[in-house]
């Protein structure tokens, strides 16, 4: 089946003439036909589309029309994004014929930077239940550890991404659901600056919250999404026009001189992390600190307040979504879904809008913080993975959304793998930065994995 | 009244008006996190806090339509 590759390195093959896109396609798509059937990471493979388009990229490079990068790159898409003409279920049984007549624009971006689509990946369903077997299709499971938990919503993308199914992925953010998934899979996964990628074709979780961004690999390839994907968009209220940067121009430009702030009582103290979790994390900010950076540990907010505050608009918000489908059709949802949707319904108008004005002060104690510090450093994950068949219909009450902090105050923040527990699942931190400073969080986190050997090592879920 | 009582009442007024209809093994796992989430509820909370301090996301409209102007002449 060959070597899994990084997107840098394929694109860079491609543009070689070294590699073939039908070539790199055959690869994945054997990957997935042996492989798959224990994973569970995609939906649907769109092998004849894929396959038919990676011919046309290849007679488009051999003319000398290379679009760039990702010109040949297998991508998968979370099933809430739309993809034309594809049916975009959400994983769910009250979706399962729903067709979109055209392209969620990331996607649509994504097809003119010359990426192909290979199919759509799992995710809890709404993007909100799961893991769970009750929805319309089974869960994803984690390629380093088949009996364990992906983490969610983001759960196929992550799992696709880590088997070496697809060389990068789109998944949906409003609450972790591209970090936690990241973290659980060992992979990176950035959620952008609220309104810097297109949020255009994503079937919705909430109103203030949702992100579309890229997972890959590494944090490079990431980049070489990003760069593909951002950018302003008039069919979504919430995007932005801040100019895109240039992602990739300083990736290699390292640490020296900037100033991380370490959020270690999130993990050390607000919430007793696994005791490897925070070994691996106060070692990520040493690894850092040896590449330049001046690492200082600081203090915002306990956990609690940021997790409380999530806890109170991200339900309340995906039952108003929610509200007229859960009521005349409550038998169609699942077990877990309908459950956190109900807890919407506990919430009152006042609890709410206590909540967006503690979203407030809580943003601008981060925006702040990240007037004095370029990043920020904390834990991508408090516990270990949990066992995929253990219901948890509210985790949240046992233990607090460590990703939700940056969610509720909309700074960019990637998850990068930073080593293993003992018994080999990864284990993934978060450097988050400055508004629409993506080249910063993305530059340090290429660092960090140059500088590890994380990277080195694969799942084998064969 | 005791306080479970108290907070039955309130879960359940609140839950009758949500129009939800859950089973009743999925009903009492809502209501055995419904004194944890009141107990976050009032972690948003801040004594003291200045009632200028907005609820998120806070905007003013912009301006859609250039200024009308009289089309008489």
């Amino acid at each position: 089946m060959g070597p899994i590759l990084t997107i840098a390195e394929a694109g860079r093959r491609i543009a070689a003439g070294t590699l073939s896109p039908v070539t790199l396609i055959e690869q994945c798509l054997a990957r997935i036909e042996a492989i798959d059937g224990n994973v569970n990471a995609f939906h649907e493979v769109f092998a004849d589309d894929a396959l038919t388009e990676a011919r046309e990229a290849e007679a488009e490079i051999r003319g000398g029309r290379l679009k760039g990068p990702l010109h040949g790159i297998p991508i998968g898409i979370k099933a809430v994004i739309d993809i034309a003409g594809r049916r975009t279920t959400a994983n769910s049984r009250l979706l399962p014929d729903y067709m979109p007549d055209r392209d969620a624009t990331v996607v649509r971006l994504l097809r003119e930077a010359g990426a192909i689509v290979l199919g759509h990946t799992d995710t809890f369903e709404f993007a909100f239940g799961g893991p769970t077997f009750d929805a319309l299709y089974p869960p994803a499971r984690n390629p380093w550890g088949l009996e364990r938990s992906t983490g969610g919503s983001s759960s196929g993308s992550a799992a696709a991404v880590a088997a070496g199914f697809c060389l990068g992925a789109i998944g949906s953010d409003a609450g972790g659901s591209v970090r936690s998934p990241a973290s659980h899979c060992g992979i990176a996964g950035l959620k952008p600056t609220l309104g810097r990628v297109s949020a255009q074709g994503d079937i919705p979780l909430t109103f203030s919250f949702d992100t579309v961004g890229p997972m890959a690999w590494t944090a490079e390839d990431c980049a070489l999404m990003l760069q593909a994907i951002a950018g302003y968009d008039p069919a979504d209220a919430m995007s932005s026009e801040e100019p895109v940067d240039d992602y990739l121009g300083g990736i290699e430009d390292g640490l020296a001189g900037i100033r991380v702030g370490l959020i270690r009582h999130f993990y050390a103290e607000d919430f007793d992390a696994h005791a490897e979790i925070v070994a691996a994390i106060d070692g990520a900010a040493g690894t850092l600190r040896d590449l330049g950076a001046e690492v200082v540990e600081i203090r915002v907010s306990d956990v609690m307040d940021y997790h409380a505050t999530g806890r109170m608009i991200l339900p309340a918000e995906a039952l108003a979504i929610h509200e007229e489908m859960i009521t005349e059709r409550l038998d169609e949802y699942g077990e877990v879904l309908r459950g956190r949707v109900a807890l919407g319904g506990m919430i009152r108008a006042v609890d709410y809008i206590q909540a967006q004005r503690r979203r407030t002060e809580l943003t601008r104690e981060m925006d702040r913080v990240l007037g004095e510090y370029d990043l920020l450093l904390t834990a991508g994950l408090l516990v270990p993975q949990a066992p995929l068949a253990a219901k948890q219909v509210f985790p949240y009450f046992t233990f607090p959304m460590i990703d939700v902090p940056f969610n509720l105050t909309g700074h960019p923040a990637i998850s990068v793998c930073v080593g293993y527990f003992e018994d080999g699942m990864p284990i993934g931190a978060q450097i988050a930065g400055r508004y629409f400073d993506e080249a910063a969080v993305l530059r340090a986190a290429h660092a960090y994995e140059g500088a590890t050997p994380w990277r080195d090592r694969r799942p084998d879920p064969g | 009244m005791s306080d479970n009582d108290r907070m039955d009442r309130i879960f359940e007024g609140l839950y009758e008006a949500s129009g939800i209809d859950l089973p009743e093994e999925e009903k009492a796992r809502l209501r055995a996190v419904f004194e944890p989430m009141c107990d976050l509820a009032g972690r948003v909370r801040r004594k003291g806090r200045h009632w200028t301090e907005r609820m998120q996301p806070f905007h003013g409209p912009k301006r859609t339509h250039p200024k009308s102007t009289n089309r008489t002449a």
